[in-house]
């Protein structure tokens, strides 16, 4: 699955490269090897391994035999719902993307124990941009964090206080293919959980970031009259739960069944009401039949203005091309490589097939640079202003 | 998104900001919290809120934050209504202030977005900026309540220490440290005048002034320096005035100080100032809240200060001005108190002395020399009795000694041997070795009047002097008797 780049020649933008590595075997030592082999980890000037593996993983094995096998020990990623490469979507592997080159200056970062205070732990994970060693012209925040930690945009916006308008971020939460119990952060050798891990990555050549989700809102705009964090106890001064089951014809029944509850839910998003019309959309994690309260995976404000959402595939890949195209906008030439952090909600609503047929717009604009990255819980992509923390979206980077 | 009717995204955008400030405790986060919605709410790449010209907090410089506070004053006065935003480009900003009830906040913001303002975002902010004065209003109070209740515990620390009679020394440096905890002061420093020396202030607490300053300024004219200004005015001064003394002021200008005295007075007079003072120019004044503390702390010295001279003009009434011993009154107070906690293993004793040759000395050498004489041997008798006994004077040349805890009777007989042993080495009065010697009575505590045990010690002093002096009787029945029937003075 090595795939070097064909620009490795003279020019200063040509000594970068990006090699991906893709495994399937369930042995966590062989699967390291599998992977930097084929990501040439090994060789000179690699610069920053990013590693997307299944939660069931031995981790500490795998980081440190990746480790062991590379040239360099500066290492992000975390646990999946689901891994990207070019061979198309997969579970239960690993994904290891090696960026390497002079063109290329990585600083990496993690700040644990998020949950007490997220956005400092924003703004920790921000510091790696200061770590790094020279600052080239076009430079990114990839960050990868623990959705259960609490709001992810408190993260979001200890980042933008540090870094302001000037350094985009980039990344996703991590997953544990839909336990829903815990899930991995990494950095170098270390496996963590209620954690943030950075990467600052400079690069002589410029990035793209492209965020669409494709959802469509339903009914009427309602106010959230009761929520405390990510908890939504009334919308409109009724029980968010009754307003929500109505809204889709549901029985009371279906939140007996959480799994079920949670499969319709994740196809029926929330969205809360911005200036720009685009509005954020709220993924929501489960209801509780005793206090008539759904919960979202990030904090939905009392007062704040909300729709329920649907989607369908024609939509969800409407946005794949917008995304693309918002990614693809700032690169002239072709990318050296893709990441994409896809909501795994994405995935159960297009289905095997229908995340094929994503990957596959995906990979025609990518021209042949290789394509991976992970199905996420919650994805991030800060272009402009403060907001950027997405749920149920599909978030593209393409590195020029 | 078509069913979005403006004036219910603007409400719904300032009833989320209402309820984001009242989410926090302290100001700080408030402003971290309302500068994020600010940014979030009007899509904004760079928001910032002003007290004053003071920036509170920004967001969207990054690294650059520091450039902020400078593009302020042209942005608040209008001069300006853009802001290069790094790695944004030039945005268009929008100010609107809240200028009512002491407060001067203005909300500042700033986007990318070609489009102007409109008139909806406009009244959004300004309503914002309402909602963010009034919580720093609120914020302001309630920090104001805080200093108070922190003064408050400060003040109580020093009441006890006083109820305690934790010792002056003890509660002047609590006086000391309180004000400079609470002021944040770098320096404080206490002088009273001296008593035995009334034209001289001295130094009697200090904190954060180096041990070799304190040697320099230990001792100042009364009436100079900043604490000598308090004493003389009786009220509060501030240090902005010139200063008299050299060491002093030589002292506040080496740290670059701003000071301020307030008097300290004891029985309506003023007698002495506590003085604290803050390093370099950062502080420009002292604000009426810091003023009024440094009084309250000032009048807690004061109380301990008549406290502690209560106390001692109390223990000049209990205790004999010659010897320093405790007169008959305290001696009989301490005897009550000894019975008090009596153990019944152990039994108390009490010996009464009388001087043999003390009235020659008198007569022959003058009061002058008897005087220095009692004065020597009242320590003499100190260094002979146990740690714990007590002696007494009891008038003339009469002393008492308290014997707490003896085992056995023998115990008293050993220590009143050992008195008569060492009184009889000579003394040195007036250049002259002087021979003395006494003669003592005991008697053991058998739980009668206590008038009547050192009535006891006395009637066996007597005997004592009858049967040839220098030596020493237990009191018995037989001595009462013996006493009764050949009572003649013997001096």
């Amino acid at each position: 699955m090595t795939a070097p780049n064909s620009q490795d020649t003279a020019s200063a933008i040509a000594t970068r490269w990006v090699r991906v590595g893709r495994s399937a075997a369930t042995d966590a030592a062989e699967a390291a090897r599998e992977v930097t082999d084929q990501a040439g980890a090994a060789g000179a000037g690699t610069k920053l391994l990013v590693v997307f593996a299944d939660h069931r993983y031995d981790m500490r094995l795998l980081l440190a035999q990746i480790i062991e096998r590379s040239a360099t020990d500066e290492l992000i990623g975390c646990s999946t719902a689901g891994e990207i490469s070019p061979d198309g979507a997969g579970d239960g592997g690993v994904v290891l993307i090696a960026f390497g080159g002079d063109g290329f200056q990585v600083a990496t970062h993690s700040a644990e124990f998020i949950a007490e205070n997220m956005r400092d732990a924003g703004r920790a994970a921000a510091t790696a941009v200061a770590g790094l060693p020279e600052q080239y012209e076009h430079t990114i925040l990839m960050m990868l964090t623990d959705t259960f930690a609490g709001d992810q945009q408190e993260v979001l916006r200890g980042v933008y206080h540090t870094l302001g308008a000037e350094i985009p971020v980039v990344g996703g939460c991590a997953g544990d293919n839909l336990q829903m119990v815990r899930t991995y952060q990494f950095h170098k050798g270390r496996v963590l959980t209620n954690a943030v891990v950075s990467a600052a990555i400079s690069s002589t050549a410029p990035f793209g970031i492209g965020a669409k989700h494709g959802w469509q809102p339903v009914g009427e705009p309602m106010t959230v009259t009761s929520s405390a964090g990510t908890i939504i106890h009334e919308l409109d001064s009724r029980p968010a739960l009754d307003v929500y089951l109505e809204q889709f014809n549901l029985p009371h029944s279906i939140t007996d069944d959480s799994v079920a509850f949670r499969r319709f839910a994740m196809r029926h998003p929330l969205a809360l009401a911005r200036r720009s019309g685009d509005p954020l959309v709220r993924f929501l994690r489960g209801a509780c039949p005793t206090t008539g309260g759904l919960q979202a995976l990030a904090a939905v404000p009392e007062g704040a203005n909300v729709w329920l959402m649907h989607g369908n595939e024609d939509s969800v890949l409407a946005a794949t091309h917008a995304a693309c195209d918002e990614a693809f906008a700032p690169i002239t030439d072709p990318p050296l490589a893709v990441m994409v952090f896809d909501c795994v909600t994405r995935r159960d609503m297009l289905g095997d097939v229908g995340i094929q047929r994503e990957l596959d717009v995906i990979n025609q604009r990518s021209a042949g640079a290789p394509v991976a990255g992970l199905f996420t819980y919650g994805e991030i992509a800060r272009i402009r202003g403060i907001n950027g923390f997405h749920h149920e979206t599909l978030v593209v980077l393409t590195v020029g | 998104m078509g069913s979005n009717p403006s004036n219910v995204w603007s409400a719904h955008q300032l009833a989320e900001f209402v309820a984001g400030m009242s989410d926090h405790r302290d100001l700080t986060r408030a402003v971290d919290s309302a500068i994020d919605q600010l940014c979030e709410t009007f899509d904004a790449e760079f928001a910032a809120i002003v007290e004053g010209t003071r920036v509170l907090g920004s967001t969207g410089f990054g690294a650059h934050e520091v450039a902020v506070p400078d593009l302020m004053p042209d942005i608040l006065a209008g001069a300006t209504t853009t802001v290069d935003v790094p790695g944004a480009g030039t945005c268009t900003a929008l100010v609107r202030s809240h200028l009512a009830d002491g407060i001067h906040c203005h909300l500042v913001i700033a986007r990318t977005s070609p489009n102007r303002f409109n008139a909806e975002e406009q009244s959004l902010l300004r309503n914002m900026s309402r909602v963010f004065g009034l919580s720093l209003q609120t914020f302001r109070l309630l920090s104001s309540l805080r200093e108070r209740q922190h003064l408050l515990e400060r003040l109580s620390v020093i009441q006890r220490s006083i109820s305690r009679r934790a010792g002056l020394d003890n509660v002047l440096s609590s006086v000391i440290t309180g004000v400079v905890e609470l002021l944040e002061a770098d320096a404080a420093l206490i002088r009273l005048v001296a008593k035995e020396h009334p034209d001289d202030h001295v130094l009697v607490a200090s904190h954060g002034v180096p041990e070799n300053v304190v040697r320099r300024i230990q001792r100042i004219p009364v009436g100079s320096g900043i604490t000598g200004r308090a004493l003389r005015e009786g009220t509060l001064v501030l240090g902005s005035d010139p200063i008299q003394d050299v060491n002093e002021r030589g002292y506040f200008s080496e740290i670059g100080a701003l000071s301020m005295a307030a008097p300290i007075h004891d029985a309506g007079n003023n007698v002495g100032a506590i003085a604290v003072a803050f390093h370099g120019s950062s502080r420009r004044e002292f604000t009426e809240g810091e003023q009024e503390a440094l009084s309250l702390f000032a009048e807690h010295a004061s109380i301990a200060l008549t406290d502690a001279r209560t106390v001692e003009a109390m223990e000049m009434a209990m205790y004999d001005p010659l010897t320093h011993l405790p007169n008959r009154v305290l001696f009989h107070d301490r005897l009550a108190q000894a019975r008090s906690e009596h153990d019944e293993k152990r039994h108390s004793a009490v010996l009464f002395l009388d001087l043999d040759g003390f009235k020659r000395v008198n007569d022959t050498m003058g009061h002058g020399a008897g005087d220095e004489l009692l004065g020597d041997l009242a320590l003499r008798l100190s260094w002979l009795v146990r740690p714990g006994d007590l002696v007494g004077r009891h008038g003339g040349d009469e002393f008492t000694v308290l014997l707490h805890g003896l085992e056995q009777s023998a115990e008293a007989e050993a220590i009143a041997q050992r008195i008569l042993d060492g009184l009889r080495e000579p003394f040195m009065v007036g250049g002259h070795a002087v021979q003395i010697g006494a003669s003592i009575g005991i008697a053991f505590d058998d739980g009668d009047q206590l008038s009547d045990l050192v009535a006891r010690a006395d009637l066996a002093m007597y005997a004592a002097k009858q049967h040839g002096r220098g030596r020493f009787e237990v009191y018995s029945d037989q001595t009462a008797l013996r006493n009764r029937q050949s009572w003649t003075p013997t001096l």
